[in-house]
């Protein structure tokens, strides 16, 4: 008897267990549901980061996210009648709340071995971890019902004393090695909190506990939320509610970072005896630009800061795959491996550059450009290179005057040069140091010299980045098929500059496995390191030489068959032809790769296609699908399309230029011609087509240029007669009449 | 100079010794697999058979594979421990009711194991265990084939003794276990055995074997012929014991070029030292499986072997296994005859749900309703749970449940209201089989049979948005077993013609400068009703207005909407209609002295287009039926020059009949779409595309205006 009396007040407990103060009251508090048309409504929501001391100066952190759903809808029943548990949590909880107030515990879990600072989630998880996540099914789900969700981890500020590298060179094949990492600092929160949900939201709140020498810097935007701050005890909590917040909503070519309800926050450690170990930071939210200048200095000169560098290349023992070197002899062993490619200082940057961009290793630290910055501007150094070090914004980072925190700054050289100056950062994989990027075009640099302190910064203009730089050219030349009714033969040739180069070079590497396909892993002039040992041994026996050299040619042909297959699938995304055959595919023999930045990238295909003529029952008519020649266009719903939110935001201006000569069938004239002849120019772009008849062919040609980065919001509607009318021209047919 | 020489003459040293040092090896370890080298010993993987890999490689384009020979040999076995009547009641009560999930997952905490049983439910041992002895043998005839042994297992049947060679070297692959447990089915004892295995040099042979035991041999009553890949030779060897009763029936077998013998041999293993029938199918050049988008299902077209086990005789007894549906209809009842059916928990909240409707449709169709709109379909597959019905008291509280829950759940909440409801058991139209020949694939979904005014209206709770009488496609014109306690009754589900999906639209257009404007009204009823308003029911309720615009409009830059109103369309008991205004641009082109008028927009089954080589027939998934009438009306000054000629294709499968009249200063134009059945048959489908260029020929074709 006694012990059932005991067992609710033992189950509250347990129930309890795991809230904290705030957690408490929150959750106890009354919401304001005024969202009527909706199907999920999130009534509260809480996120709670908690730091305490941990070591000598380090932070323990406990997050704990609590969120509650109102399910007003059966789609809401449905999208909600299983859940994802992922298994590498500290505390997982999930209720159902019925409108009646009875809770239905559905799970809990919360793992006793849970390590202090946080789980160390396996390096090389396999897919099939993956699938061990379990589906929970929410029981009992009625329209009306809360879904109170809950999960909790942790982790710490503390610097691991080791890096884990995976190896896979053949002899060390997946395995993980650890590796001493010297390079990192500690460091603390920065977040652009993004208030807008996918579910409207009644009430949210942030809520950051942390010892006195923490201090929370923050600013807003598009909005009026504001952290406030408690002190108590040697402890300060900051606290930002959010009210009646309306569902995100998705709008084409806006950045909803400048739009959109966003709180920038950070913390920073103000106790001098611990800030040598958190040296990324600024001391208050007001930014200046010396402020942003002392820092890139301070790294520069640091001589703890990248005093060593991980490296695979020449100073490797025959039983490793690696080393760590001084970043001297890194430099050294590096210009071991220029070619006669790399003929001047600036491509031996160039190849650093593009080594550094895909070091995964270098990218994984929590600051990694400005590791990237140092490296190069110290490899500068030694190849005599002047240089300047550079702290840019993307265009869609705000201005100077928003920032709060280093990690918005993305750092770089700027090089000042004859024939065209150059602004390099880690921007891209693919990218290299020549390259200008369009989400940079107009921005303000700050430029500074890293070692002398006495000459004052300055602030230059990124240069624009114009339409023409970001060409893309689609010639086509296309020829009624011999002894074959209505189908066509097109000989394609593309050719890409700039942003349309860099697209098709990601649309490339999406498609192939990266360690199995050896030419695009060359595309970005980088050698195949893990291989290195392989090469050595194979190169050295005749035999096992000839054999590679087998390998590779079957290799070849299977890329070569796998890329026919995956060019099959571009051909049909770009064209809406109902049967497409690739007869040849040149890229391989015919094409420029875009690590030649001197050329564009381009390449050859040609196809045999169907569905370009069609019949009519008409006497003497046939219907030539003539917009379709200039492949798919953009497509935008137009349902209430006049109701804009954003501004117009486009990264990267554009011109494309589709040339068609297509055959016309003998003795056919063409009735609506001039419907192909269109000039269209606003704001927004240009679309041009001319469309003629020379020689029994149409020659049909279209320009089409994105001009304007930037349109306020209220110029909306000249873009969209922009792009709608492409999408017209697109859908058009031309009528051909026999003679 | 020098010291470059000796820095050389160093370096090739190094590598000799790393060479003599380093494994035997006949590829650059770059390329090396798991395959080949996680065997305990080295394998050859050397270009053996390159030149007639690249053969076979030329001759079969599409395959990476080819099955040499493939032997399986079936034997079975006598439960002797079996006990028709005893069986089943000590599993009874060892299971007196079914377990719910939060049960489940307790015992599975609380048993702190590392690997999980495969299921709490197990299924009884039938009475015949049936062991397959399965020997593949197959070359590569591609490079970097990489395709891991799968092996499919669950807790009736067990693989054992996997054995591969790779070349001729035995190798010990590395094996992955898993489960499709939260993906197709919430829970199913489902697993595969995978081997990862990758092959970079044509020409490898591999040769793997492995025995599969089935504890009940009525589960594993189909063998398909063809393998996934093409195969030169296969041998099915059938143990034909005097104690068993069973007629094997060839399905699919049109064009198989195959023997068939009866040999004496002694069995390779076991106790048994006399010699035993068998029957030997020998096949060659078989192809593999072919994967068809929108087939009817792998029973009407994979050849296969389907085995009608009829009865086992040992020491006298006789046991039935599937000789009729008497025996089905049993098994069916044996395994649900444990549940307690406690309607107490929803007894009262019945009666609340229909206590203002009136008469027996309304309070029937109200129960089904409630079914539909508040019991989510969550599958089991797991042991016995796949065959027996959830408690229906459980489905009611969890609001989820499998096909089964939910036909328990509406015929126990209609028995609380006082109706004859019944469990039923069907084959969906996914499954080629008959109560011809009983056996377990016959039946794959189970619904409520509830009777009114004497006859019987079945109810499918997974079918959201479906109305009472309306029955879905997939169990239309189906027999169906329908419980009636120790006997049963085999009905057939009501089946309509094509007119019962009829998706109508009557439209009045004019032209005003190159412009088209038209006002539609369309109906949907039937199938084409289901697919609408269930895709609208289940939109977030604020998106729904953009995805109804998005609709109509199809998505078409020509295309405005405006003025929609429609009839409630949550209303699952009437035929929604939708009424809305669209102006369309580019339908009208100006020629030299006339107009070009196009009034075809939906251009339904145009570009229809398939593979030549496909074999399978094609699932419409329903009868289509499209009835649109639109009206254009001309202006006073214009002249009809050219109207295009009428399309009129009739044969038993389908009806295009599409024709456009003038009729004072109007043009009248009636499309009559309908497929008389709900699939096209492989021979048919050529004509079929032939028939749709016709139709795309016609809404090519305009209208010339002078």
């Amino acid at each position: 008897m006694k012990k059932l009396f005991l067992f609710p007040i033992l189950l509250t407990c347990v129930l309890a267990w795991g809230q904290s103060a705030f957690e408490k009251t929150y959750f106890n508090l009354a919401y304001n549901d005024t969202f009527k048309n909706e199907s999920v409504v999130i009534a509260r929501m809480m996120d709670e980061s908690t730091y305490t001391n941990f070591g000598i100066d380090d932070y323990k952190v406990q997050v704990v996210f609590r969120a509650q759903y109102i399910l007003k809808d059966i789609s809401a029943i449905s999208n909600f009648s299983t859940l994802l548990k992922n298994n590498d949590l500290k505390r997982y909880e999930l209720k159902q709340i019925k409108p009646s107030g009875k809770i239905n515990v559905i799970y809990e879990y919360f793992d006793k071995n849970y390590p202090d600072d946080g789980y160390d989630k396996p390096e090389n998880q396999t897919e099939e971890t993956e699938k061990k996540k379990e589906e929970i099914p929410l029981e009992g789900l009625e329209i009306g019902d809360i879904i109170d969700y809950k999960y909790e981890y942790t982790f710490t500020t503390k610097s691991k004393d080791f890096r884990k590298i995976t190896i896979n060179n053949g002899k060390y094949d997946n395995s993980v090695i650890e590796v001493a990492n010297s390079n990192r600092y500690k460091y603390l929160l920065f977040k652009n909190k993004f208030i807008e949900e996918s579910y409207p939201i009644a009430n949210s709140v942030t809520l950051i506990n942390v010892p006195n020498e923490l201090k929370l810097l923050q600013k807003s935007f598009n909005c009026n939320y504001k952290f406030t701050e408690k002190s108590s005890g040697g402890k300060t909590t900051y606290e930002c509610n959010y009210n009646l917040v309306k569902t995100f909503k998705s709008e084409d070519f806006s950045y909803y970072y400048l739009h959109h309800p966003v709180v920038k926050y950070a913390l920073i450690q103000t106790d001098n005896s611990k800030k040598t170990n958190f040296p990324y930071q600024f001391e208050q939210a007001n930014v200046t630009q010396d402020d942003i200048v002392n820092l890139g200095r301070k790294f520069y000169l640091d001589k703890n800061y990248l005093s060593k560098f991980l490296y695979y290349l020449n100073t490797q023992k025959s039983s490793e795959a690696y080393t760590e070197v001084s970043l001297n002899k890194f430099f050294t062993a590096f210009t071991k491996t220029f070619t006669k490619k790399d003929k001047d200082k600036y491509s031996q940057l160039n190849k650093l550059h593009e080594y550094l961009v895909n070091e995964d290793e270098l990218n994984q630290m929590p600051y990694g450009d400005m590791a990237y910055t140092v490296i190069l501007a110290k490899f500068c150094d030694k190849l005599g290179i002047k240089y300047k070090m550079m702290a840019s914004l993307n265009r869609y980072d705000g201005n100077w005057a928003d920032i709060i925190s280093p990690y918005e700054i993305t750092w770089g050289l700027y090089i000042p040069k004859k024939d065209k100056d150059l602004y390099i950062n880690a921007y891209g994989k693919e990218s290299n140091i020549y390259q200008r990027f369009g989400s940079y075009s107009g921005t303000d640099l700050i430029i500074f010299d890293a070692k002398a302190t006495a000459i004052p910064a300055e602030k230059i203009k990124y240069p624009p980045v114009d339409a023409s730089e970001n060409l893309y050219i689609q010639n086509s030349e296309i020829t009624i098929s011999e002894d074959k009714t209505f189908e066509y033969t097109f000989v394609n040739t593309y050719s890409m500059k700039g942003a349309q180069k860099e697209a098709i070079s990601d649309y490339i590497k999406n498609q192939f496995d990266y360690e199995r396909l050896r030419t695009p892993y060359t595309f970005f002039g980088l050698v195949n390191y893990n291989d290195l040992y392989n090469f050595k041994e194979f190169s050295s026996n005749e035999e096992w030489y000839e054999e590679a050299t087998r390998i590779d040619s079957s290799y070849r042909m299977y890329f070569k068959d796998y890329y026919k297959d995956r060019m099959l699938t571009f051909l049909y995304s770009e064209y809406q032809f109902s049967k497409i055959n690739i007869d040849s595919m040149r890229i391989f023999e015919e094409g420029t790769y875009p690590d030649d930045e001197s050329k564009d990238y381009g390449f050859k295909v040609v196809f045999n296609a169907k569905g370009i003529l069609d019949y009519a029952s008409n006497e003497g008519i046939l219907i030539l699908n003539l917009g379709n020649l200039m492949t798919e266009q953009y497509q935008l719903s137009d349902y209430k399309l006049e109701e804009r939110i954003a501004d117009v935001q486009i990264s990267n201006l554009k011109e494309i230029h589709w040339n068609n000569s297509i055959e016309i069938p003998a003795g056919y004239e063409c009735i609506n011609l001039n419907d192909f002849n269109v000039n269209f120019e606003n704001a927004a772009g240009l679309f041009k087509t001319t469309a003629t008849v020379e020689n029994g062919r149409i020659i049909f040609k279209i320009e089409k240029t994105y001009k304007a980065h930037y349109l306020p919001k209220e110029s909306w509607m000249e873009m969209v007669n922009f792009l709608h009318i492409a999408e017209r021209v697109y859908m058009k047919k031309l009528i051909l009449k026999k003679l | 100079m020098k010291s470059t020489h000796m820095k050389n003459i160093f370096y090739f040293l190094l590598l000799f010794l790393i060479a003599c040092s380093s494994p035997r090896i006949h590829i650059p370890s770059a390329y090396e697999t798991k395959a080949v080298f996680q065997g305990e010993e080295e394998i050859n993987v050397g270009p053996n058979n390159i030149s007639e890999a690249g053969d076979l490689a030329e001759e079969f384009p599409n395959e990476s594979i080819i099955n040499d020979r493939i032997k399986v040999t079936v034997d079975f076995t006598f439960n002797d421990k079996y006990d028709s009547s005893l069986y089943y009641k000590q599993y009874i009560s060892q299971n007196k009711k079914a377990d719910s999930l939060a049960k489940i997952e307790k015992a599975k905490k609380s048993s702190n194991k590392n690997k999980p049983e495969l299921t709490e439910h197990p299924i009884p041992d039938g009475q015949i265990f049936m062991t397959s002895t399965y020997e593949y043998e197959y070359k590569t005839i591609k490079d970097f084939v990489d395709e891991p042994i799968v092996l499919h297992y669950n807790s009736m049947v067990s693989v054992n003794k996997f054995y591969v060679k790779i070349d001729n070297n035995s190798a010990n692959l590395k094996k992955r276990d898993e489960s499709n447990d939260g993906y197709m089915y919430f829970k199913t004892d489902s697993r595969y055995k995978i081997f990862d295995l990758n092959l970079p040099v044509r020409g490898t042979e591999v040769s793997y074997e492995y025995i599969e035991e089935c504890r009940d041999a009525k589960f594993n009553s189909v063998i398909y012929v063809p393998d996934e890949h093409f195969t030169q030779k296969k041998i099915i060897k059938i143990a034909l014991h005097d104690y068993m009763k069973f007629d094997i029936i060839e399905k699919n077998f049109n064009g198989l070029i195959f023997t068939k013998d009866t040999v004496l041999e002694y069995p390779k293993s076991g106790a048994n030292k006399e010699k035993i029938k068998y029957l030997v199918y020998t096949f060659k050049r078989l192809k593999g499986f072919e994967n068809y988008e929108s087939d009817r299902g792998p029973s009407y077209s994979y050849p296969m072997l389907y085995f009608h086990f009829k009865s086992a005789s040992k020491n006298g007894r006789t046991h039935q296994i599937l000789n009729n549906t008497d025996d089905l209809y049993r098994w069916y009842r044996l395994v649900s005859s444990n549940l307690t059916n406690d309607t107490s928990v929803f007894a009262q909240f019945t009666k609340a749900l229909v206590k203002d409707k009136k008469t027996d449709e309304e309070k029937i169709k109200t129960v089904f309703y409630w079914i539909q709109d508040n019991i989510r379909y969550i599958a089991f597959e797991d042991g016995i749970a796949g065959f027996r019905p959830d408690e229906c008291a459980d489905v009611f509280r969890k609001r989820y449940g499998d096909c089964k829950g939910m036909a328990n759940l509406s015929k126990n909440m209609l028995k609380v209201l006082g109706f004859d409801a019944r469990m039923v058991w069907i084959g969906t139209k996914h499954q080629n089989f008959s109560y011809d020949v009983p056996g377990m694939p016959v039946d794959n979904h189970a619904i409520c049979a509830v009777k009114l005014n004497g006859k019987f209206v079945f109810l499918d709770g997974t079918e959201n948005y479906v109305a009472m009488y309306d029955y879905a496609n997939r169990i239309q014109g189906r027999k169906c077993i329908v419980e009636n306690g120790e006997n049963y009754s085999i009905e057939t589900i009501p089946e309509w013609s094509y007119e019962h999906n009829e998706e109508s639209s009557n439209e009045s257009i004019s032209i005003q400068d190159l412009t088209i404007k038209d006002h539609v009204k369309k109906t949907f009823k039937g199938e084409s009703k289901l697919d609408f308003i269930r895709g609208y029911n289940y939109l977030r309720t604020e998106n729904k207005n953009e995805v109804l615009y998005n609709y109509l409009k199809d998505d078409n830059i020509n295309f405005k909407v405006s003025n929609i109103s429609s009839t409630d369309l949550s209303n699952r008991d009437l035929n929604p209609e939708i009424s809305y205004d669209l102006i369309i641009q580019d339908q009208i082109i100006k020629g030299k002295d006339r107009l070009y008028v196009n009034i075809e927009w939906d251009r339904e089954f145009d570009g229809f287009w398939f593979d030549s080589s496909r074999t399978a027939d094609y699932d419409l998934g329903h009868k289509n039926y499209v009835n649109r009438v639109a009206i254009l009306t001309l202006g006073k000054d214009q002249k009809v020059i050219f109207i295009p000629a009428a399309v009129n294709i009739d044969n038993e499968f389908y009806s295009f009949k599409l024709e456009m009249t003038q009729v004072g200063n109007t043009i009248v134009y009636k499309k009559i779409l309908y497929n008389k059945k709900d699939y096209l048959p492989s021979n048919m489908l050529s004509k079929f595309v032939e028939d749709c260029k016709k139709l795309s020929s016609f809404y090519n074709s305009y209208i010339e205006i002078q």
